[in-house]
């Protein structure tokens, strides 16, 4: 019996050591440019200022697809994109468009032509000089490209009228043009992408931004290093950011709570769940971006009846939904344009939950034959709109409603949104600018369009707004337009979610734009 | 049969298993709902745009004609174009090969230090409490999902006690050791209690033959028996499992890449499919496809070479 133990015993002892062995290089290994947090909670910002130096790591949801700014049109891509480019101007919390890689800008009385000289100095970071050829090229690229074209259409010309100043020409007066001209797609980028074709462009970008592309190791990682012909002085403050890929946000966070990583995006609920012992964590609130909406389409019979889709409405639980799909860091609303945009309406408000009167307007139109079935999709990506949907089913059943429900991933559900063959759908979107401009164009051309709704109306309402050279006659038209869309009750709005950053206690300096996304050339570390 | 010529025939029966994977590959892929265009362009481009990429991507032409266009161009060793990238799918799926290469590798090893101890020792005794430890571990670890199981180790071993990375694979073999065992551990335990069994069972029946009764009636050491004559032999038929399973270990990669960030050809796979990438699902499958055939006729010449009685055929 010992002989026949001895060689188990011998293959086991062999087998544990293989195994300490590995553990043993895993202790030696792994270094993290953050010292080790010690304690702390979720708190504003340190007023510790950042100290130059350091690389930063930083996690995505997904490698990106494409680092030609035109090109751009996942987060992935356009987080990486903000710190190797950059824009004429840039938008505050206000919406006016601050100038940027321009240093103003003049309207001719007409409002159709403008005026704008550019910044001296700027280099990109092979050490070029920008010029105002290089600027015609990139607006050229983002009105031609195939995914913001719509933005830019109002522009008619683009011209350099000397080295630093460019002329351009609209159309119609464009009171967006100044935001739109600091959309991500309209990075300044050097002309001809600088000899290059655009494929190899898209894989070795070159921009004005505080960053540099240093290395994109493909399925792996993306270093940028810093841009040493950067314009800000001492700007800057890290050597190096180092972008990883990793689609789990459980994953992201456990990453960030490993020390593995520096700082990650986030959504409230992941943030409940998977950073709740991880008091030295820092959770930034980036703005109310994100809007979780229930659209229902009035193609279908069901919903043809506006007494239909105002029981549905009264049905919703939007408290339960907020407590649950965000753990608590929603707001409710009414208006499509979410707090982050300009001219959104705080004081439109969902109406009140009456479930008493929705059964009354349910039941009669039961007696007036209609069925009260649909199918209820939502996309699979997205862990809220989960959970909403079945509080929502509940809601709507308790009513008299019959809910089914269906999860899609993202490309089957938009194909049956392109065919208009879906009932109603939970999801989210967000803009990408804080001008209502693009968020009324993208309602407008694939939710209204698509649902059935009557949006002729309201498309002619959005074409006064985005004409309108008056800022107090367009925030009119746009309330108008708010008001129109809640009370034709097929865009429903649930709540509005704050974008998350979640990082280490020592990470600094982090600054959102107003739709959300980080910039960090003042990012650092305090020690 | 010499194995030349085992080699060459098993390599050209391949060939139209390929193609049979290719064919339902691209049928499935195109049959789903969803739109390549829509999903690379996103929900905010134009009518226009989309239907120029359809034009640009042929995905106006009919099925047989793309499917035609496909093979033409796997004729010259291409691709395809990553309908998402922009960059040659093959390029792409090349540059992550490595990391799944190694995580599947590195598992195989693991499941074969974890196996041969297991059966071993469940084997030692059969009926005992150590027997039963193991088969009642080899139960369980049959209904663990790998997600979970990934999920936890990232979590406990991971994070909490920080003793191995929590993502990424890696560089250099030192790195990729350290980086990839928590993943490879993941996807390994996935097989290793089917191993286990099937080693258990092969070695208790080898024990009773004829040949070990008189090696032991000669003499010989119980380990000299063990090892030589009864574990050489119970060995044959959980070589061919393992060569067999290695398709369900390509599969296993695909989340567990993901929940470890690996960056390998699993996560590509995945995500070619969310966003309906034609040439990357289609030559992701391909590459796997190959490498599951090669496999296959490697574990059946080991086989031969572990028992000359196998003849191969």
């Amino acid at each position: 019996m010992s002989n026949r133990l001895s060689v188990t015993v011998r293959g086991g002892v062999v087998f544990a050591f293989a195994i300490v062995a590995v553990v043993i290089a895993g202790c030696g290994g792994g270094s993290s440019s953050s010292s080790a947090p010690t304690g702390g909670s979720s708190s504003p910002d340190s007023t510790e200022a950042a100290k130059p130096g350091g690389v930063l790591k930083f996690a995505l949801e997904g490698e990106p697809t494409t680092l030609n700014p035109s090109q751009v049109i996942e987060n992935p891509s356009a987080i990486v994109g903000f710190q190797i480019g950059e824009t004429l101007f840039e938008v505050n919390d206000k919406g006016e468009a601050e100038p940027n890689l321009a240093t103003g800008s003049e309207v001719s009385k007409d409002g159709l032509t403008w005026t704008i000289p550019l910044r001296k100095g700027v280099k990109f970071s092979t050490g070029e000089p920008m010029t105002a050829d290089d600027v015609v090229f990139s607006i050229e690229q983002a009105r031609t490209g195939p995914y913001f074209a719509s933005l830019y259409e109002q522009i008619e010309t683009v011209k350099a009228v000397s080295p630093s100043t460019v002329e351009i020409k609209t159309s119609v007066p464009s009171p967006a043009l100044l935001p739109v001209l600091g959309l991500y797609a309209a990075d300044i980028v050097p002309a001809n992408y600088g000899g290059v074709s655009e494929k190899e462009f898209a894989l070795n970008p070159i921009g004005t931004g505080p960053f540099a592309l240093k290395s994109w190791k493909h399925g792996q990682g993306i270093d940028l290093v810093k841009n040493t012909h950067y314009w800000k002085p001492n700007l800057p403050l890290l050597d190096e950011v180092q972008f990883t890929f990793t689609a789990d946000e459980n994953a992201r966070l456990a990453q960030l709570r490993g020390g593995d990583i520096d700082a990650t995006r986030a959504t409230p609920l992941t943030v409940k769940s998977g950073l709740s012992q991880a008091p030295s964590v820092q959770v930034d609130e980036t703005g109310y971006t994100n809007v979780d909406y229930f659209l229902i389409a009035p193609n279908l019979p069901l919903f043809k009846d506006p007494s239909i889709r105002e029981a549905v409405n009264l049905a919703v639980d939007r408290d339960g939904i907020i407590k649950a799909a965000t753990a608590d860091k929603g707001e409710p609303g009414a208006s499509y344009l979410p707090p982050a945009v300009t001219y959104h309406d705080p004081n439109l408000q969902p109406p009140e939950r009456d479930v008493e009167k929705a059964k009354e307007l349910v039941a009669a139109a039961v007696k007036k034959g209609v069925d009260p079935s649909f199918t209820l999709n939502s996309y699979s990506f997205d862990s809220p709109s989960g959970i909403s949907t079945q509080i929502i089913q509940q809601n709507l059943e308790e009513v008299g409603f019959n809910v089914t429900l269906e999860r899609l991933d993202e490309a089957a559900l938009t194909s049956k949104f392109e065919s208009s063959d879906f009932e109603a759908v939970v999801g989210p979107y967000y803009p990408v600018l804080t001008d209502p401009t693009e968020l009324t164009a993208f309602y407008l051309t694939f939710y209204a369009e698509h649902s059935g709704a009557d949006y002729k109306p309201q498309e002619k309402l959005a074409n006064e707004a985005s004409v309108e050279m008056d800022p107090t006659k367009r925030g009119q038209l746009y309330t108008e337009l708010q008001e129109m869309i809640a009370d034709e009750e097929s865009l429903q709005i649930l709540d509005y979610q704050p974008g998350i950053m979640a990082r280490q206690e020592n990470v600094v300096g982090f600054e959102y734009d107003p739709v959300g996304f980080v910039h960090l050339d003042r990012a650092g570390f305090t020690e | 049969m010499t194995y030349a010529r085992f080699l060459v025939r098993r390599l050209l029966q391949a060939i139209p298993v390929l193609i049979g994977v290719t064919v339902v590959v691209f049928l499935m892929i195109h049959l789903v709902p969803g739109d390549p265009a829509r999903s690379a362009l996103g929900p905010r481009a134009t009518p226009q745009a989309i239907e120029q990429l359809h034009h640009q991507w042929g995905l106006d032409r009919s099925l047989p004609d793309q499917y035609r266009l496909f093979l033409e161009r796997l004729v010259t060793g291409d691709l395809g174009t990553s309908l998402r990238y922009g960059q040659s799918a093959g390029k792409i799926v090349f540059e992550r090969l490595p990391a799944t290469l190694w995580l599947v590798g590195y598992a195989l090893v693991l499941s074969c230090l974890l196996s041969v101890p297991l059966a071993l020792l469940a084997s030692s005794k059969p009926g005992g409490w150590r027997d039963r430890t193991v088969r009642v571990i080899s139960v369980a670890g049959l209904g663990i999902p790998n997600f979970w199981l990934g999920l936890i180790l990232l979590e406990y071993v991971a994070v909490e006690a920080q003793l191995l990375p929590a993502s990424g694979s890696g560089s250099g073999i030192a790195g990729h050791l350290e980086s990839l065992f928590l993943p490879a551990f993941t996807v390994a335990a996935g097989i290793v209690p089917l191993l286990v069994r099937s080693l258990r069972a092969e070695i208790l029946k080898v024990a009773d033959s004829d040949y070990v009764v008189t090696a032991r009636a000669k003499g010989l050491s119980e380990r000299r028996i063990r090892i030589r004559h009864v574990l050489r032999n119970a060995l044959a038929p959980s070589v061919t499992l393992l060569a067999v399973s290695i398709g369900f270990l390509f599969g296993t990669t695909v989340v567990v890449e993901s929940i470890f960030s690996v960056g390998g050809v699993g996560e590509l796979l995945l995500k070619g499919i969310y966003t309906r990438d034609f040439p990357i699902v289609q030559a992701v499958t391909l590459v796997l496809a190959i490498l599951v055939v090669l496999v296959n006729i490697v574990g059946d010449l080991v086989q031969g070479l572990l028992d000359p009685r196998v003849e191969l055929q």
